[in-house]
């Protein structure tokens, strides 16, 4: 044994060399496979990293994600659009079928108002310029025929059926029209409700608003404001307590009766209706001031005998 | 669009997927952190950095039974397989891997206590055959590389580990202290001490 080397560095080295000569042992092989195998099962449950990143890249790509949003909201859109319009918008065949089954099968005097509607509807639809644009965005059915997928025949004959059909998506319409326009007029400039009021009263006929949608507009009466109420032929300005209302049309003779534009003659036309003669100036802000507090009206007369 | 997507994804791919170059190149940390995230060539590389210097580590603190190295080399890698995701950067792959080693050899230690008085002084009988030199078939340099293991598993637990951390392992000294648990100048001291028994027992002819 050496106790004393003259190196002891030489021999740390000779040391070190000498045991990494013997350092050969390396794990048997079933070891190795069975360490690998064990931690290629336990990675299996692991997503790889790559997916995890591939899908992070996508799902945090924003014009990716701002496509898509684009892609799928106006997609939905459009489809609602369709639907809903494909279901309350009449086509120029509809109709004229509407008014050749009304003129076959209404002939009350209650509904002599609702046998000029669907021509006049036809016209008015042909002149409303919103409702042009909505058409032409809509793509035309290529099948002339009406479609009847919501009719289901519950009258006595079949002509009476498709007329009440008809009806119900006349009146149908209507409402959502009438719905849409007075979102319109809410949202819009006091000047500009002036003219959109004429602009409507001009192309849209009252007549072809139909009986049913005075119901709807009932509320629409309050809304008016003197002016507005003088123009529309729904409505009508009344004095109580001294006081200028806008009120829902009562009888015949308010009804389709605008005081601001229709005449005496069409007042009298009408048939036990006496016109009021009057006259209103009118605010910017549409209040007005009419002559003896009363503005112009075609009333109903009533009947002495009865 | 889709064109360009696809386009995009696949160099995502390209960009993300590490290459058989890149894992070699990847330290220990990045491997594990690509196995955790489900690559197992990367657990492969790491396993293959370190696993001859591992086994020998622990067969050597075993005083060369292989059995028992073996079982507690597999104990020490299923512990990394299952444990992987609670290994944290603050300290380097290695000497996490080694300080599991070396508690495992702790715990085995442990068990061989209660049926052995003195750990540090068993030497299984197989192993002290087995290194015992055979002059007439053996050269001089296998006759002395047979002595030197001998000795080092008579060194003392300590200055053993020390040694066997020192010549199996590639760590730096401060590496080497934290799997010993210890300060730098005490590993240090530990492996002066080894360093100069095996100087003394070693014969002249293996100098």
């Amino acid at each position: 044994m050496s106790n004393n080397t003259p190196n002891e560095q030489d021999d740390d080295n000779k040391i070190s060399s000498l045991y990494k000569q013997g350092s050969i042992e390396t794990p048997a092989k079933h070891i190795n496979e069975k360490i690998l195998h064990q931690a290629k099962l336990s990675s299996n449950n692991v997503i790889p990293l790559s997916i995890k990143r591939i899908f992070t890249t996508i799902t945090s790509s924003r014009s990716l994600a701002i496509a898509a949003v684009l892609v799928i909201g106006v997609s939905v859109v459009l489809q609602i659009q369709f639907d809903h319009f494909d279901e309350i918008m009449p086509t120029s065949t509809e109709t004229y079928l509407d008014e050749q089954i009304l003129l076959e099968n209404l002939s009350t005097d209650n509904t002599e108002r609702l046998l000029s509607a669907p021509a006049q509807t036809s016209e008015a639809f042909n002149n409303n310029e919103e409702i042009n644009t909505l058409n032409s965005s809509i793509p035309k059915k290529s099948a002339p025929k009406p479609s009847m997928k919501a009719y289901k025949p519950t009258a006595k004959t079949e002509t009476e059926a498709k007329a009440k059909y008809d009806r119900q998506r006349h009146e149908r319409y209507l409402k959502l029209k009438q719905k849409r326009e007075q979102k319109q007029r809410l949202e819009r400039k006091p000047q500009d409700k002036e003219e959109l009021l004429k602009k409507r009263l001009e192309k849209i006929p009252s007549t072809a608003l139909g009986i049913s949608s005075f119901s709807s507009d009932l509320d629409n009466c309050n809304n008016f404001n003197n002016k507005e109420c003088l123009a529309s032929s729904i409505c009508t300005l009344n004095v109580s307590n001294n006081k200028l209302n806008c009120q829902q049309a009562k009888n015949h003779c308010e009804q389709d009766f605008s005081q601001s534009d229709d005449s005496i003659e069409s007042c009298q036309k009408k048939g036990k209706c006496e016109y009021i003669v009057s006259t209103c100036q009118c605010n910017t802000n549409g209040s007005c001031e009419c002559e003896d507090n009363t503005p112009p009206a075609c009333l109903l007369i009533e009947d002495d005998e009865q | 669009m889709w064109t360009q997507t696809i386009k995009l994804m696949t160099n995502t791919v390209d960009t993300i997927k590490p290459s058989s170059l890149s894992i070699k190149q990847a330290n220990d940390e990045e491997l594990l952190s690509l196995y955790c995230n489900g690559d197992t060539s990367a657990f492969d590389t790491l396993y293959n950095r370190h696993r001859d210097s591992l086994y020998r580590f622990i067969l050597r603190q075993n005083n060369n039974m292989t059995s028992l190295a073996e079982e507690v080399f597999q104990e020490v890698w299923m512990n990394v397989i299952n444990n992987k995701k609670q290994f944290r950067n603050e300290s380097k792959f290695s000497t996490w891997l080694y300080q599991i080693a070396r508690n495992k050899l702790i715990d085995h230690s442990r068990k061989a206590t209660t049926r052995k008085d003195n750990f540090h002084d068993c030497i299984d009988d197989e192993v002290i055959e087995s290194n015992n030199p055979q002059p007439d078939k053996k050269s001089q340099l296998e006759i002395c590389i047979e002595l030197l293991q001998s000795f080092v598993l008579q060194l003392p637990k300590e200055q053993k580990e020390a040694f066997i951390l020192k010549h199996d392992t590639e760590h730096s000294i401060d590496d080497m202290a934290l799997i010993a648990n210890t300060s730098h100048e005490t590993f240090k001291s530990r492996l002066r001490y080894a360093m100069k028994k095996l100087r003394d027992w070693l014969p002249g002819e293996c100098l």
